[in-house]
């Protein structure tokens, strides 16, 4: 035991044996201050417990182990919220929550983000900005047949199918990849997702980057340069994102799985940089792998709002958070706003854009605003319900009665405001 | 510091057992107690400070008894020793409780709340006030006379190995070794053996259970269906047996790597044949003190009248129900087999040897498996409902429940069969070969070696059930 203990210590401070890292992302807990408050508080001991769980010696060779065989004995991957469904394919348990209508947000909320989306999608115009919306496809209704048993699909409305029908129903350009790959499964021998991805095949990407740049051609009749797939690798090594939710699994032998198509593409360059359109897409992990170069020649600049959050572009320093800019004067200088989530994620339509909106673009000037919430301001003095209210919501806040006065009334001026524009 | 860590299995253990191994033979208790304060301290900063002056003004306290010769006078100085250590606990882990019944019955009659500040409960505190009262009552009555050294006497109380969970170890057993211990190559190996099978008992089965017991406890019970309650209790059945005597086992093996033979706290409870052998068997460390301390000075069995003997039996799992915690859960665990120790002894007994060793296994069993309920499920009502549940008869959900969960029902049925094992012949010589002591230099290797796999395993499941990562960054 005491020879155990030297050799993780020594291998958890000098790293002497070279062992590969655990795939994945978990947050390295911070190591508090030995201080007799943290002592007392018992936040130090916690976060020594949590520093030396993360940091041991050999800690991924143990974590390794177990996953390995917890997959062998139970057929359980480790890793947070993978499903191992028949045929080892690997979902993820919040994709399937979303099919099976766990998470649905309910018709009234999408078809009331769909309309402000037509209303953000006016405004864009103006300024010769064009929207459109594109659904990446989600594994469970590709894979249907392949959950596992356990899971009782029903005919319960979900996201994808309510925004799919208010989506289609409006006038904004959608482009419904989700709907697509279904009907293309079966039709060609390429897999458009793998056993053991959770996104679409690099081969899936790589067809849906060239039905974009077709869509836009032809629906905002733009001439754009081409890619075309010659040829067709077929592999057994599972590239890039093909494997993801393997690697997640962090075990030492490998999912049995079939052979993963890889597209050889032919690109055009006849259309010169300059007049190119320059694109921003807002949307989730599925644009990672054609963000990858593979439209560099068929745009002349592309910006990926990373879940509304992060900012990959050119024009921003690394790190720029969407929070940090003005959305829409950036927006506004661009040819093509793509919005592109997986159904998992079309709750981001409902808040994406459309916030910003009304705070970057429909906030009116200052004068009106300030008497708007004079007005308010006064109208609360006079009613004593309204005062009573306010005295508890500042005991509360533990601000005085005159700021929670003005807060109130910045709330219902915009709020009011809102109400005009819908 | 719970002993299941890698905290504490690579660090503090390992570091613990250098140091001491180190020590001088004269410093020894000394190390071992200062690692025992700072593992103390480590969960309960403030309160080590209370239970170090009050450990230390028992020990004072009862030297004072021992060289008392009036009768009286000797009695009134156990009194206090015996009022301040129940005080204690009666005050940190009942208070509360007490109140909250108070101000129901306040309630009830329309009066006004008595006003109370919550009043933490420091870890430990049932074992060692425990521990300390065999100190003052082994003492008074002669058994044994006190230690001399301050030192060893807050070591008794505070040796971290059974602080936390047991073994209730008695005075009387321990006093000598506190001075002289035999110290070997083998018996430092047993005891780490016993601290692996210890260790691998809780981490790789009792903590699976748990997490499946947890899951069920918190649901709306309303809406459980038979197998979800059947499957919960069975597994808080097994979680609590091989979390508890996987705990005693872990104290045992570091006693024993120290040289301190700690006394065995479970014999295979889940095979006994009745709830009178249960109890013999069931965290023994514990029903030895209740006989010893309150059950015979209440008469014991000595009592002239039947009634008599009853009233003992019920005031003493009342008690026991208590002591497992403040709250009438509790009590009405301890009543039910209070209960059944009266059935026993007015008829059950005669039935069961007519009726053959089976039927008293599985009957005993099921009480167990059914009095587990008021002790896991929180209130009164919500254990009603548990029952009714349990009672339904509505399994259409198991097909379901074990393709979802396969591991849940492989380490279910594991739980069982070793829980029953010594029910064969077989499987007692089984249960000798793991829990051998004097192995011989030639059985070492292949000892330390099945020692060393677990050991591993432990250390696996303890990092790898830590580790959930996500698949990418989502901000």
């Amino acid at each position: 035991m005491a020879a155990l203990f030297m050799l993780q210590m020594v291998q958890s401070k000098y790293h002497i044996i070279s062992i590969t890292g655990l795939n994945g992302i978990s947050k390295e807990p911070e190591l508090r201050n030995l201080t007799f408050s943290n002592w007392n508080n018992g936040s130090f001991q916690d976060s020594l417990n949590a520093y030396i769980d993360f940091n041991f010696g050999f800690r991924p060779v143990f974590v390794r182990l177990y996953n390995e065989l917890q997959y062998d004995l139970f057929k359980k991957p480790h890793g947070r919220g993978l499903v191992l469904g028949k045929n080892n394919i690997l979902f993820e348990k919040w994709h399937i929550d979303e099919y099976l209508g766990t998470t649905y947000a309910g018709e009234d909320k999408i078809k009331y983000a769909v309309k402000k989306l037509q209303i953000v999608r006016s405004y864009l115009k103006e300024h010769n900005t064009e929207l459109m919306i594109l659904i990446a496809p989600g594994k469970p209704y590709y894979f249907p047949e392949y959950l596992p048993d356990y899971y009782q699909v029903n005919d319960s409305p979900n996201n994808y199918t309510t925004y799919s029908k208010y989506l289609k129903e409006s006038d904004l350009p959608v482009l419904d990849v989700n709907e697509w790959f279904v009907k293309l499964k079966g039709q060609i021998e390429q897999p458009l997702f793998t056993q053991t991805g959770t996104h679409w095949s690099e081969f899936g990407a790589r067809l849906v980057a060239d039905s974009l740049i077709k869509f836009i051609e032809g629906t905002f009749n733009r001439p754009m340069n081409q890619i075309h797939i010659s040829d067709t690798e077929w592999s057994y090594n599972l590239r890039k994102t093909d494997n993801d939710l393997e690697k997640l699994m962090n075990i030492y032998s490998k999912v049995n799985h079939e052979k993963a198509a890889y597209a050889i593409i032919k690109k055009d360059s006849a259309i010169d940089q300059k007049d190119r359109p320059s694109m921003v897409v807002i949307g989730d992990s599925f644009f990672w792998n054609i963000y990858d170069g593979v439209l560099s020649d068929a745009f002349n600049k592309i910006s990926y709002f990373y879940y509304y959050s992060t900012i990959y572009s050119p024009d921003f320093k690394s790190d720029t958070k969407v929070k940090d800019i003005c959305v829409y004067c950036y927006l506004e200088k661009q040819d093509l706003v793509i919005m592109l989530f997986s159904p998992l994620n079309l709750g981001y339509l409902r808040f994406a854009l459309i916030d910003d909106y009304y705070e970057e673009v429909k906030t009116p000037d200052k004068k009106v605003m300030d008497s708007l919430k004079i007005i308010y301001y006064h109208r609360m003095q006079q009613s004593d319900k309204w005062m009573n209210l306010i005295r508890e919501k500042a005991k509360q806040r533990n601000i005085s009665v005159d700021s929670m006065m003005w807060r109130d009334a910045d709330y219902m001026a915009k709020k009011n405001f809102r109400e005009e524009i819908n | 510091m719970v002993f299941s860590s890698i905290l504490f299995t690579l660090f503090f253990l390992p570091l613990f057992l250098i140091i001491y191994n180190l020590t001088p033979k004269k410093l020894k208790n000394f190390t071992f107690l200062v690692f025992s304060l700072i593992f103390y301290a480590w969960g309960a900063p403030v309160f080590v400070f209370i239970l170090t002056a009050s450990t230390i003004a028992n020990f004072y306290l009862v030297q004072w008894l021992y060289n008392i010769d009036e009768k009286r006078k000797k009695r009134l100085v156990a009194g206090i020793s015996i009022f301040i250590n129940l005080g204690l606990l009666a005050y940190f882990k009942y208070a509360n409780f007490f109140v909250e019944n108070v101000n129901m019955t306040l309630s009830a009659l329309g009066w006004q709340h008595v006003e109370w500040t919550r009043v933490a409960l420091p870890i430990g505190i049932s074992f060692f006030t425990f521990q300390s009262l065999t100190y003052t009552i082994d003492v008074y009555r002669r058994i044994h006379s006190p230690l001399k050294n301050p030192f060893d006497y807050l070591l008794y109380i505070i040796m971290f190995p059974q602080l936390i969970a047991g073994p209730i170890v008695r005075f009387e057993s321990i006093a000598d070794q506190l001075q002289n211990r035999r110290e070997t190559n083998d018996e430092r190996l047993t005891g780490f053996y016993r601290f692996v099978i210890g260790l691998a008992k809780k981490v790789l089965i009792a903590d699976v259970l748990g997490m499946e017991v947890n899951r069920v406890m918190e649901m709306d019970f309303h809406l459980l269906d038979s197998t979800t309650a059947w499957i919960g209790i069975l597994a808080y059945t097994f979680q609590i047996y091989f979390d508890f005597s996987g705990y005693s086992d872990m104290a045992i093996g570091i006693g024993r790597m120290v040289g301190f033979k700690f006394p065995e706290n479970f014999d295979n409870p889940y095979t006994a044949k009745s709830i009178t052998d249960f109890w013999r068997r069931w965290h023994m460390t514990f029903t030895t003190f209740m006989r010893l301390y309150l059950y015979y000075p209440l008469g014991g069995n000595r009592v002239s009248t039947k009634r008599r003997l009853y009233f003992n039996l019920v005031f003493v799992f009342f008690v026991s129900g208590l002591w497992h915690g403040a709250s009438w859960n509790f009590i009405l665990w301890g009543l039910i087999h209070g209960l059944f120790l009266i059935l026993d002894r007015v008829f059950l007994l005669r039935f069961i040897k007519k009726s053959g060793a089976f039927f008293g296994w599985l009957y005993t069993f099921f009480v167990v498996v059914l009095a587990w309920v008021p002790f896991r499920v929180e209130g009164i009502n919500n254990s009603m409902l548990f029952y009714r549940k349990m009672f339904e008869f509505n399994f259409s959900s198991l097909y379901l429940q074990f393709i979802q969960n396969r591991e849940l029902f492989v380490i279910l049925v594991v739980a069982f069969f070793i829980s029953i094992l010594t029910l064969s012949g077989f499987g007692t010589k089984l249960q000798h070969i793991f829990y051998k002591t004097g192995i011989s230099n030639k059985q070492h290797p292949a000892y330390f070696s099945v020692a060393l796999v677990l050991f591993i395993l432990c250390i696996a499941t303890l990092a790898g059930s830590g580790f959930s990562p996500f698949i990418y960054f989502r901000f």
